[in-house]
């Protein structure tokens, strides 16, 4: 049937329905945990809620892993959804952080000594989990949407929901302060977005990704939809917080609290990445991306120049800041960067040069990589932003660097998990960081782009400074009294203390041996993506 | 089925390196009963499982030791197809499979046409009626084995590397001469760890532990490098055991003067790893260029087939082999890197025993006998190499073992004697007699741990390494006395003990090397210094015996103790290495023992298939069983026996029971013979000399420019202070964007924005 | 202006409506303003997309969806509004101001 009749946009497949699943078990389940939260009570232990929340999180990533990893990305409710590959492995970092987050808050709620209630801290737990859910969720629909109406809807689920997270801590000012800036940005780059949706349809007549892929756009056409093209990306560019687009990345990462700022720097990297890469797969290959007088899409350079900026400011960023949380953002901004060399390596193949298949082939690689690459960077930040919220308690927020000092003598397991993910965010081998960049990079080399690669290197041995300072200062300062590094292990809080143990193995093991299903689940995604 | 002897391969490795890891993770909060009971354990197990490859390796080859075998095959019969050939085969071997007078399960082996069903037997095999219309049935014929390359062990863990179509194999082989070596290793590994139960048993816990950790890891790095299949895997092991060495030379590291030594032996070897690197690269891109496109390994199979006697790119292998002996001579201790030997002797002495006298330092010899068939045939700008080997062998022989006569520390002579028995296996591997090296090597481990043990002993009991505060230990320690004297005599080439025949052996080999057509004059030097340092070492023996042993005690002092015999774990290594030290005759006795044949020259005769042969590289070598070997094996036994007691004569009449201020070489100040003595005392000032020349230069000028300008000013002022200068300018440049304010971001966003949409519509066409 | 068709008016219109937002945007302090700014923009893009919905509208299947894209759109600003707003009052109840370069809106840099 033609794919532009009107019935085809009508009719359903019931079958598809199942497909959907993974989408709306995570919405279910956040409404189950708000409703919880009220049976539960003020004061009482939350733990149940994590639970709920990672038993939701369990039968997402399975439902994913079952009926999104087979499919191969061809277009199912009436072109609105493409499963596949791609989005299950997106699904599974997304979940990842959710899960990983979710434990490591689990016990926030009670004080120091197990007993009372925690007042110093104003998280609502039910809020908490029931936002973390519905973002998720919104977060699992952006990366399988085939259709614009989707996509938007997707991103403005998660975006509205992660606005709500960052002010979520009413009590403290900066809180709503972060909350604040995310928002305004926020809001004004959705804007960008749908006016840019809005142009690349004028342009092409069709909002359905697949379909665009195969239009040919009309010369006289083709100028609104670069600027389109142009503007979807600038919105996407803001989602990621590529750089000059970033400047809400410290300041909301720095204001919301620590379990939130995990959970952003993780599930909307992730769903951002996985969505740019599916709509620059078809702004590419209908040549919204532009093309200069060498046939070389002019988005690459434009790519190019904003994945140098990022790594750059990332990195130097990066390396003076104190505060753990706005450290992480710029470290975030950073690894933007490296994953845009492979956004970079990715829009090559939409050009018109002799070697049209070693593009080919590099795009593949480029997909690859970002994928494992996202599994990597969701595992060693959950491991990190677990360890932090797992120090936190009342009155020892870890505020400062210094707070951590001495951690490996204190909670010397934390520590080392911790530093492992540390690590792996730098790349040092042996971890997964290092395979992620590893294929990420030589995505990057095999589609010519050897100076950005070697950029994103020598901007990565900087990263090691300041990933090292926080080893160091875990390792070989004193504790110091009234501070999270000096506090000994708590051990009513399992749930927190699973997640960081689950963060560390997973990012040894996937560094040293990754499991071949993995490793197959990553390859057909990028499969599913490049043809 | 049974289980595969191939399984054990892995295993031999894993035990003691599991040991090394239990005692070093958990011995210091152990006893240490159960950190000695599994120290010990290991080797030991090592050693049984490496004696069952042993047996299985001489099965597979000749059936069960001690029994009239036969081996046949059943094969196609000529005319009919070979399609259906495995099937019967199958078939054929299912039926066997009833018969229980084989000795083993019969196996299928060879390929396609050529496929064949492998059994061992019964010596009546051979004309069995029921075998033959056994084989009628299924259309195969019964026919004698052909003799075959004999059998190893291979056991592949997987792909290590795999670039390009460079690829290194996780693989461990056994065959006969990495068994020999691991029998050794094992054996004598377990006696030394036995001993040093005792040895080190009023070390603290902590540190026994420790010591027992290094030793155990030690055996697991040595198995290593003689089972591992291709130059990487023994590279692994070669590094490992250098490790070893030095953590067990520094093992008291809290005295700095013990640590430098460790530390000298770690750079030294160092310098040689270099070479076996280079080498290691020089071999590969010769194998690139003679495979052209294959797989590129580094196994010992494909290297020896595919570069051994290849004229092609002979100058890189030429320059690969001669680059891997340099690594040699730095692990074993040879002229230009022996120095680091003598001071290794400043770690416990039974790990002077097992790693600088009987295992590790024979890793050269090893690798050379490994790869001798790529060393025959390689030459270096005309020189064949393995004439290098041999004279650095020849050298060192000499000049070490005069050097022994002039130590007054008992370790040192035995070190400086280890350097010169070293030299006499490398004059023996350049003389193409790998399987006499061999022996010696073998002989040289019994012996030698046999001398260092009591030694150890001795130092126990007297608490001193000075031989002038020894003296008339004879009547202290009797079986330490008795067992040193058999090692000492083994070393000194007393006629009918083991080194006697391992030493005539290899002088053998040389003097027939000279003899060869075409071979140069220096030949016969060699054989000459051979033959000299022979008696040297008859006589060092003789005095380090009388030294120690002979006269009256001179040790003790006002309140002294007597000295005490040795405890009983360190007794009976001790006499167990005796008897093995005379037992070890027996693996090779002279060839002329005609009627033996061909049992004879037993240990080289069975390395004889997998090491490199002279008589298939030098025109004109007698044939061991010719007339002319004989002549020249009966020349050659003659002198060297005389050398030897006219040797043990000289020692004897200048050191007899007298004590040391009594015998004018003694003396280091006066007589004759006094600067002859210091300068032997010193070992020709080599480490003198080499500290002039070499290290004192270096670090007055090399050092110093790459300190001071390069290292400081450059990279540590220049680029990496500044490289962290520039960073954080950059970063703070960065936060002054950051100002707070969201309408400033939004602007930024705006501007960004505004210079995308203007590139992208300047340079779309 | 005889030259200027419908839709191109139409589009025009949407991108002077979405510029006025950007400016908007960037020159008010107040976040009210700002908010409404925003809700500017997004209808401008609004305008713009249902500008091409009527182009395309005798094309079988092209111009739906166009028009659901606006009404989710319109929804999404509606939600959007409802969280801004009360972060807005979050924001006021620490800084008792709405502006957003009051110093105490303004801590979180570097």
């Amino acid at each position: 049937m033609d794919p532009l009749s009107p019935l085809s946009s009508l009719s359903y497949d019931v079958g598809d329905f199942l497909y959907v699943i993974p989408i709306a078990i995570p919405a279910l389940f956040g409404m189950i945990v708000l409703i919880l939260d009220i049976y539960l009570g003020r004061g009482s232990n939350k733990t149940p809620l994590a639970l709920t929340s990672g038993l939701g999180c369990l039968l997402t990533a399975v439902a994913a892993w079952a009926l999104w990893a087979p499919a191969t990305g061809a277009p199912v409710m009436a072109g609105t959804l493409a499963p596949s590959a791609f989005g299950a492995v997106a699904a599974l970092a997304i979940l990842i952080g959710t899960t990983l987050i979710g434990f490591s808050v689990a016990h926030h709620s009670q004080s120091a000594d197990g007993v009372g209630v925690d007042l110093g801290r104003s998280i609502a737990h039910g809020e908490l989990y029931g936002l973390l859910l519905f973002a998720t969720s919104g977060m699992l629909a952006m990366t399988i949407a085939n259709d614009m109406v989707t996509f938007f809807v997707a991103i403005e689920t998660l975006s509205i929901a992660v606005y709500a997270l960052t002010g979520v801590e009413r009590r403290r000012a900066r809180s709503a302060e972060g909350a604040m800036k995310y928002f305004v940005l926020g809001a004004f780059s959705a804007a960008f977005l749908l006016y840019g949706m809005s142009l690349l349809y004028g342009a092409t007549g069709t909002m359905r990704l697949d379909v665009l892929a195969e239009t040919a756009i009309k010369p006289s056409d083709l100028p609104m939809a670069t600027v389109g093209g142009t503007l979807i990306l600038i919105g996407l560019l803001f989602k990621v917080g590529a750089v000059p687009f970033h400047a809400w990345v410290p300041d909301a990462y720095e204001g919301a609290p620590s379990a939130v700022t995990g959970f952003m720097s993780i599930g909307v990297k992730v769903a951002a990445f996985a969505g740019m890469f599916r709509i620059v797969e078809g702004l590419g290959a209908c040549g919204a991306l532009g093309a200069d007088l060498a046939g070389s899409p002019v988005g690459s350079w434009v790519l190019w120049f904003v994945a140098a900026l990022t790594v750059i400011g990332g990195n130097a960023g990066a390396l003076t800041q104190r505060n753990p949380r706005r450290l992480m953002a710029y470290s975030g901004i950073a690894h933007t960067g490296y994953l845009l060399v492979a956004l970079v390596a990715f829009t090559r193949q939409f050009g018109h040069s002799s070697d049209a298949l070693n593009m080919t082939y590099a795009a593949h690689d480029a997909a690859a990589g970002l994928l494992f690459y996202l599994l990597a960077y969701a595992l060693a930040n959950a491991g990190v932003f677990a360890v932090i919220n797992h120090l936190e308690r009342r009155g020892e927020d870890v505020d400062s660097l210094d707070d951590l000092a001495g951690l490996a003598h204190t909670q010397p397991r934390s520590a080392l998990v911790m530093a492992v993910c540390l690590l792996s965010l730098a790349g040092i081998p042996g971890t997964a960081g290092f395979l992620g960049k590893l294929w990420v990079f030589r995505a990057g080399v095999a589609s010519g782009d050897v100076g950005l690669v070697v950029l994103a290197l020598m901007a990565s041995a900087i990263s090691l400074y300041y990933y090292l300072r926080i080893v160091v200062i875990m390792y070989m300062r004193e504790p110091q009294a009234g501070t999270a590094g000096a506090s000994s292990e708590d051990p009513q809080r399992w749930c927190s203390r699973l997640a960081i143990l689950v963060a560390g193995v997973l990012t040894i093991w996937l560094g040293v041996y990754p499991p071949n299903a993995i490793l197959k689940l990553v390859v057909d995604g990028a499969q599913a993506l490049v043809h | 089925m049974f289980p595969k002897e191939t399984a054990l391969l892995p295993a031999i490795i894993l035990i003691p390196l599991l040991g090394a890891l239990f005692n070093g993770l958990f011995g210091k909060r152990l006893g240490k009963g159960i950190v000695s009971t599994v120290a010990v354990a290991a080797p030991l197990i090592a050693f049984f499982f490496a004696a069952a490859l042993f047996f299985g390796l001489h099965a597979a080859d000749h059936g069960p030791l001690l029994s009239q075998t036969s081996v046949v095959v059943l094969k196609a019969k000529k005319d009919t197809a070979g399609s259906s050939l495995p099937g019967r085969l199958n078939k054929a071997r299912r039926e066997l499979g009833k018969r229980d007078d084989l000795f083993k399960i019969p196996e299928i082996e060879g390929k396609d046409r050529n496929q064949v069903l492998r059994l061992v037997g019964p010596a009546s095999l051979a004309g069995d009626e029921a075998l033959k219309t056994l084989a009628h049935r299924h259309n195969l014929v019964v026919a004698p084995a052909a003799s075959a390359a004999p059998r190893s062990y291979r056991y592949n863990l997987g792909t290590w590397i795999h670039v390009g179509n460079f690829k290194v194999d996780f693989e461990f082989v056994v065959d006969r001469l990495s068994i020999i070596l691991m029998l050794v290793i094992t054996g004598v590994g377990f006696l030394i760890h036995l001993y040093s139960t005792d040895y080190m048993g009023a070390e603290p816990r902590g540190t026994y532990a420790r010591y027992f950790s290094y030793l155990n890891l030690f055996i697991a790095s040595m198995l290593v490098l003689v089972m591992g299949g291709n130059l990487l895997i023994l590279f692994i092991g070669w590094e490992g055991v250098g490790m070893c060495s030095y953590l067990l030379i520094g093992f008291d590291y809290e005295d700095a003067k013990k640590a430098a030594c460790g530390t000298k032996a770690f750079v030294v070897n160092r310098i040689g790893d270099m070479g076996v690197v280079l080498g290691m690269f020089c071999l590969l891109a010769a194998l690139a260029e003679t495979t052209a496109g294959g797989t590129l390994s580094l196994n010992f199979q494909t290297l020896n087939l595919a570069l051994g006697g290849s004229t092609l790119n002979a100058g890189l292998i030429g320059a690969g082999c001669l680059l891997l002996f340099f690594g040699c001579t730095g692990k074993s201790a040879q002229i230009p890197l022996h120095l680091w030997l003598p001071d290794a002797m400043a770690g416990p002495t039974p790990v002077s025993a097992l790693i600088h006298a009987a295992t590790m330092v024979t890793a050269g010899i090893y690798l050379i006998a490994r790869m001798s068939p790529i060393f025959a045939g390689a030459e270096v700008i005309g020189v064949p190499v393995l004439g290098i080997v041999a004279l650095i062998g020849g050298l060192t022989a000499f000049f070490a073992g005069a050097a022994a006569i002039g130590q007054d520390d008992i370790k040192k002579v035995l070190a400086y004697s280890t350097v010169s028995q070293l030299g006499y296996m490398f004059l023996g591997v350049g003389a193409l007699a790998m399987g006499a090296a061999v022996f010696h090597l073998v002989a040289h481990a019994f012996f030698k741990a046999v001398l260092f043990l009591g030694a150890g002993a001795v130092i126990h009991a007297t608490h001193t390494q000075s031989m002038r505060r020894m003296g008339g230990l004879k009547n202290y320690m009797p079986t330490t006395y008795w067992t040193m004297a058999i090692g000492a005599l083994a070393l000194a080439g007393f006629p009918l003990l083991s080194g006697f025949f391992s030493k005539d052996m290899i002088l053998l080999a040389t003097l027939l090397r000279a003899k060869a057509a075409g071979a140069h004059w220096i030949w016969y030097v060699l054989y000459l210094l051979g033959l000299g340092t022979g008696f040297l070492t008859a006589v060092y023996s003789t005095r380090l015996i009388g030294m120690t042993f002979w006269g009256d005690y001179r040790g003790g002092g006002p309140g002294g103790r007597h000295p005490h015999a040795a405890p009983s774990a360190m007794a009976l290594p001790l006499f167990v290495l005796g008897v093995l030290t005379i037992g070890a005759a027996l693996l090779g006795l002279p060839a002329l023992a005609a009627w033996m044949e061909p049992g004879a020259e037993i240990l080289p005769h069975y390395l004889a298939p997998v090491v490199a042969q002279a008589s298939d590289y030098l025109v004109n070598y007698p044939a061991v069983s010719s007339e002319l070997y004989h002549r020249y094996e009966i020349g050659g036994l003659l002198v060297g026996a005389m050398a030897s007691l006219f040797g043990v004569a000289v020692g004897w009449k200048i050191w007899g029971s007298r004590a040391p201020s009594q015998v004018g070489w003694e003396s280091q100040v006066s007589g004759q013979l006094a600067s002859i003595r210091q300068v032997l005392a010193n070992a020709w000032y080599y480490d003198e000399w080499v500290n002039k020349r070499f290290v004192q230069p270096a670090v007055l000028y090399l050092s110093a420019l790459l300190w001071e300008h390069v290292d400081d000013n450059a990279i540590d002022r220049g680029l990496v202070d500044g490289t962290g200068r520039v960073a954080v300018q950059l970063s703070l440049f960065t936060r002054v964007f950051q100002t707070g304010h969201v309408a400033r971001y939004a602007a930024y966003f705006v501007v960004g924005a505004v210079v995308i949409l203007a590139s992208v519509h300047l340079y779309s066409i | 202006m005889n030259s200027i068709t419908t839709p191109d008016a139409i589009q025009i219109v949407a991108a002077l409506l979405f510029s006025i937002g950007v400016f908007g945007v960037l020159s008010r302090r107040n976040l009210l303003i700002i908010l409404m700014s925003v809700e500017l923009m997004l209808n401008g893009a609004n305008l713009s997309l249902v500008g091409f919905a009527r182009e395309f509208a005798h094309l079988p299947g092209k111009s739906e969806s166009a028009q659901v894209m606006v009404l989710m759109a319109m929804a999404v600003a509606a939600a959007e509004v409802a969280v801004g707003l009360s972060i807005l009052i979050a924001l006021f109840r620490h800084v008792r101001s709405v502006s957003v370069d009051h110093p105490q809106a303004t801590t979180l840099r570097d």
